[in-house]
């Protein structure tokens, strides 16, 4: 079963994002700032990041830079431009971008995609 | 239920605290921006970044030549330079550096601040740092530099904008998870200065 790390500063996204997606089978680590994501990496290997995109710490842009060979799905709850949504979709590794508040579903449905495709955009 | 006309309240008051339902949030920060477009303002955001904010203004048809932006946001998640009308500040700033900062920007003779949102303020620093940052800007700073302040905040908690389970569309009503609403007077646990208001804006965007 695919494993996800789930990174946000907010415990009740982090519990509940967890509780989730583990009732639909997968592994769910969690981290709460891009350092402990980091740190974490070393040893683990998730197929998927789920990043909130404003957290104390290193900020996101110097966190996305250090992670390798890993899809990533943004979580968001500050609004972007379309055009910086479409920027930022086309770095590396950078897979989805989820606004908050989201659909449950709808997430679950977008992780089901993400882990479907093939490593790597 | 009357329109907002936020000069008129800036007349009677140094500042303003508009509370807004997330619903008509878009629709009240572009009828404030529109309201005070005739005169120089400094515009901080945490919300949006500066070019979803700019995006969103001229849709709207708001003049944005007289506004200058502080942006909290853009600088954690690409590198930025500072522009004529916009300076990129550090997501992750101390409240007393950003008040410093504001500070700076407004000894330029602008006519009002634009605060966009305390409860950006609240998620990541807590009750007490938005006291003190509105208390000391207000009572410090905006009467020094006359100016007046326009602080947006946001009606539904924490709670609403970042769990997605209150997103959970459930069969049973009965099991419908409400929208918690924050109370404001809450967060300001000791008595507003004279010269401050707080407006609650209706879910309908009128006051």
């Amino acid at each position: 079963m695919k494993t996800i790390l789930v990174v946000d500063d907010e415990p009740d996204v982090r519990d509940t994002v967890k509780m989730i997606l583990e009732k639909k089978g997968y592994t769910v680590l969690t981290a709460v700032d891009g350092d402990d994501c980091l740190n974490m990496l070393h040893e683990k290997n998730p197929d998927l990041i789920l990043l909130d995109i404003m957290m104390p710490g290193t900020p996101v842009k110097d966190v996305i830079k250090q992670i390798e060979n890993i899809k990533i799905a943004f979580l968001s709850v500050v609004r972007t431009s379309e055009a910086e949504k479409q920027d930022l979709l086309k770095q590396k590794n950078i897979v989805d971008f989820i606004q908050k508040p989201f659909d449950v579903n709808n997430l679950i449905k977008r992780v089901e995609v993400i882990l479907n495709e093939q490593v790597g955009n | 239920m009357s329109k907002l006309e936020i000069k008129k309240e800036l007349d009677n008051n140094q500042a303003a605290i508009l509370i807004l339902h997330s619903v008509n949030y878009n629709d009240v920060i572009v009828d404030v921006a529109k309201q005070l477009s005739d005169k120089k303002t400094c515009y901080v955001t945490f919300n949006k970044t500066y070019d979803a904010l700019k995006e969103l203004l001229k849709v709207n048809n708001v003049d944005t030549k007289n506004i200058v932006f502080i942006d909290g946001i853009t600088k954690n998640v690409k590198d930025s330079a500072d522009r004529d009308d916009c300076r990129f500040i550090d997501s992750t700033i101390a409240v007393t550096e950003l008040t410093k900062n504001i500070s700076e920007l407004l000894k330029h003779d602008f006519h009002y601040l634009v605060f966009d949102s305390l409860t950006n303020l609240f998620i990541y620093r807590g009750g007490g740092a938005v006291e003190y940052f509105i208390q000391t800007l207000v009572n410090n700073i905006l009467t020094e530099r006359n100016c007046r302040g326009v602080f947006f905040a946001l009606k539904e908690s924490k709670a609403y904008v970042y769990n997605p389970l209150m997103e959970i569309k459930q069969p049973d009503a009965s099991q419908q998870v409400k929208n918690p609403l924050l109370d404001w007077s809450d967060v300001f646990t000791s008595r507003l200065s004279d010269g401050m208001t707080i407006i609650d804006m209706g879910s309908n965007g009128s006051k």
